[in-house]
């Protein structure tokens, strides 16, 4: 693994990472998935959270806010 | 009549689209058993009468909210389905017609906003797309009505194909291999609406421009609803409609039945539109002459504020406090919504996932939120001793709201889940469609509001003629003077506040309170139990025992929030 691994919340604001894993339940994968985020998308990291609100994220042509527990199961790596 | 579903994700035109294909044939109605509204009218195809309706956006068929279970309900007997697809997001939009081309229905895809596709850069091929998907695909612009009659004409050749098998994950595939054959982006910058939309979701910009925007609208409502009944509505009322009632007048016996009824009691020798509370004076001039300009100017602004996509971006910078009342961002839709009327408020209450989240929000938006009847009446008959007054009852209602949101969030098990929302892209509506919207809300308010107003001033007069009123005054006499320092009339008010707010706080202006008295009276009628419209929406949304718990919340605050305004004003 030569790649690092990092939780979405801990990419700086305006970083594109590309998804590699998303941790927990079918509960929260099922539902990331209907959104389109998946393994493999580039995920544009739009502001970051605050007072531990919600993070946005662009991809493809889409805006989507997601709560910050929700962002630290999403793992991301360095798009090369 | 062949049934035909015009289907798409929320925000792609879809309405636009709708109203382009019926015409002006449109009628409203409610989905039986759910208060969801959808739009349905009806359309020539190849000279052939077809009903089309138009069905809540949905992003896919897996029915877990409300709208995407509609959906699903209706496919069942659809003859055809026009999937309204998004030009500027189509992997979004291919998405759900993935999901529909599982559906053993014919199917055809109109590529909408495939004017400002082009100018984003983005390049379809209608033609490779429609391979791809073995239906028809036509470019439309829903706004200039480009492609609306090819899509008509076309409608006969969607083809019934066989269903296919497909999980989620195969579905973003074929998406993802579609687009890669179908679609090239061109590389560009940020238009200054992505940039304007990205500057109002970071925090540090986000928030200044919130409250400037909350300013502003809030200010604009005003200054659009004080003119309205500045320089139409109370010009209107006195040179035109006074006339009318005094010749009206003169063929009736003054203090008899019958006048009373109509015409009301004479203030210094002539009729007084706030104070002489007859059915053709005060019950009018409520309606139309007080909260109807507002209504409309609440409504204005909102409608537009929506359109533009506002409304998803103040969720996102609201989620943290939304949180601490339990709820998370969305509800800020609720709660901004039951400015305008609490009824549609509550409706809007089925965006959230849980029943706890649900009873929280219903309960804050029925206790704490005044409904723009009672923000007119309360500026009406408050705001002339100063707004110093109005602004204490907003206050003590921000303060209420917080507190109570507090302790439902500790008192009820469970957590409130957390916020996972798309954020549409900021576009200038077409005035179109936000004047359609207005339309539609405001004829509700004539056809839902106006009647419960006549017929709350019809009761009021009658209950005093039959003495009701003093009976029950007297019965109520304790705990409004001695707790809440009001005269016993005020309690009639109170109560009258059950059937319609704004006529309550019209029988409180009629009765030369002190404006503490009116403050204290004013914030308790706004806390107190629901107006009877909301009342039935509560119970629908929340059941019998979640009406209950609502109902025994807000009777105690009320009268715990009246004492403690009376003991410190």
């Amino acid at each position: 693994m030569s790649e690092k691994r990092l939780a979405l919340t801990d990419v700086p604001a305006g970083e594109t990472v590309r998804v590699c894993a998303i941790e927990g339940g079918h509960g929260v994968h099922d539902r990331l998935l209907a959104l389109g985020i998946r393994a493999g998308v580039n995920v544009t990291k739009v502001s970051d959270s605050f007072a531990y609100g919600p993070i946005v994220i662009q991809y493809g042509q889409t805006q989507t806010a997601l709560g910050r527990g929700i962002c630290q199961k999403i793992l991301v790596e360095d798009v090369r | 009549m062949k049934r035909i579903l015009l289907m798409g994700n929320p925000n792609v035109g879809k309405s636009v689209v709708f109203s382009r294909l019926t015409g002006v044939h449109v009628t409203s109605a409610n989905y039986p058993g759910t208060t969801v509204e959808y739009t349905q009218g009806s359309m020539m195809v190849r000279g052939e009468k077809s009903l089309l309706i138009d069905v809540p956006g949905t992003y896919g068929l897996h029915a877990t909210s409300k709208a995407e279970e509609i959906a699903v309900e209706m496919l069942k007997n659809a003859d055809a389905v026009i999937n309204v697809a998004d030009a500027t997001n189509l992997e979004r939009s291919l998405h759900l017609t993935m999901h529909l081309l599982q559906q053993p229905i014919p199917l055809i895809v109109a590529l909408n906003i495939w004017d400002d596709a082009k100018h984003k850069g983005i390049h379809i091929d209608p033609k490779r797309l429609e391979l791809e998907l073995g239906v028809p695909v036509v470019p439309t612009v829903g706004i200039t009505g480009e492609g609306i009659k090819e899509l008509i004409e076309r409608i006969p050749d969607a083809p019934r194909i066989p269903a296919l098998e497909m999980t989620e994950e195969d579905r973003w595939t074929e998406v993802g291999r579609i687009l890669s054959v179908s679609q090239s982006l061109e590389h560009r910058h940020h238009t200054f609406l992505e940039f304007l939309g990205d500057l109002s979701v970071r925090p540090a910009t986000g928030i200044p421009l919130a409250v400037l925007v909350l300013t502003v609208s809030f200010m604009l409502i005003r200054l659009i609803g004080e003119s309205l009944i500045h320089y139409v509505f109370e010009p209107l009322f006195e040179n035109a409609w006074r006339p009318v009632l005094e010749a009206l007048g003169a063929h009736m016996q003054p203090g008899g039945l019958l006048y009373t009824l109509l015409i009301g009691e004479l203030v210094g020798g002539r009729i007084d539109f706030v104070q002489s509370f007859g059915l053709l004076s005060t019950g009018l001039f409520v309606g139309f002459g007080m909260v109807f300009p507002y209504v409309f100017s609440f409504y204005l602004v909102l409608s537009y504020l929506e359109d533009f996509g506002y409304l998803p971006r103040l969720a996102v910078l609201l989620d943290t406090l939304m949180h601490r009342l339990g709820l998370h961002g969305w509800a800020v839709i609720p709660m901004l919504l039951g400015f305008g009327c609490n009824v549609p408020g509550i409706m809007a209450t089925r965006v959230l996932e849980s029943p706890r989240e649900r009873l929280i929000a219903s309960t804050l938006v029925s206790i704490a939120v005044p409904c723009a009847s009672l923000q007119a009446m309360m500026w009406g008959i408050l705001g002339p001793y100063g707004s110093q007054y109005v602004a204490m009852v907003y206050a003590t209602l921000f303060v209420v709201w917080i507190v109570i949101g507090r302790i439902l969030n500790r008192v009820l098990t469970g957590t409130s889940p957390e916020l996972i929302m798309e954020i549409p892209p900021y576009r200038f509506p077409p005035l179109r469609n936000v004047a359609y919207k207005i339309w539609r809300r405001m004829r509700s308010y004539i056809k839902e509001a106006v009647p419960f107003v006549l017929a709350g001033v019809l009761a009021v007069n009658l209950l005093h003629f039959l003495h009701v009123f003093d009976f029950l005054a007297q019965a109520m006499a304790p705990v409004f003077t001695t707790l809440l320092g009001l005269p016993k009339e005020a309690g009639l008010a109170i109560l009258m506040g059950f059937f319609r707010k704004d006529v309550a706080v019209g029988m409180l202006g009629a009765l030369k309170l002190t404006p503490y008295q009116l403050v204290i009276s004013v914030t308790v009628l706004a806390m107190s139990f629901p107006c009877i419209a909301t009342f039935v929406v509560l119970a629908r949304e929340l059941g019998v025992a979640g009406l209950l718990k609502a109902f025994a919340i807000m009777l105690i605050s009320s009268l715990l929030v009246g004492m403690a305004l009376n003991l410190i004003l």
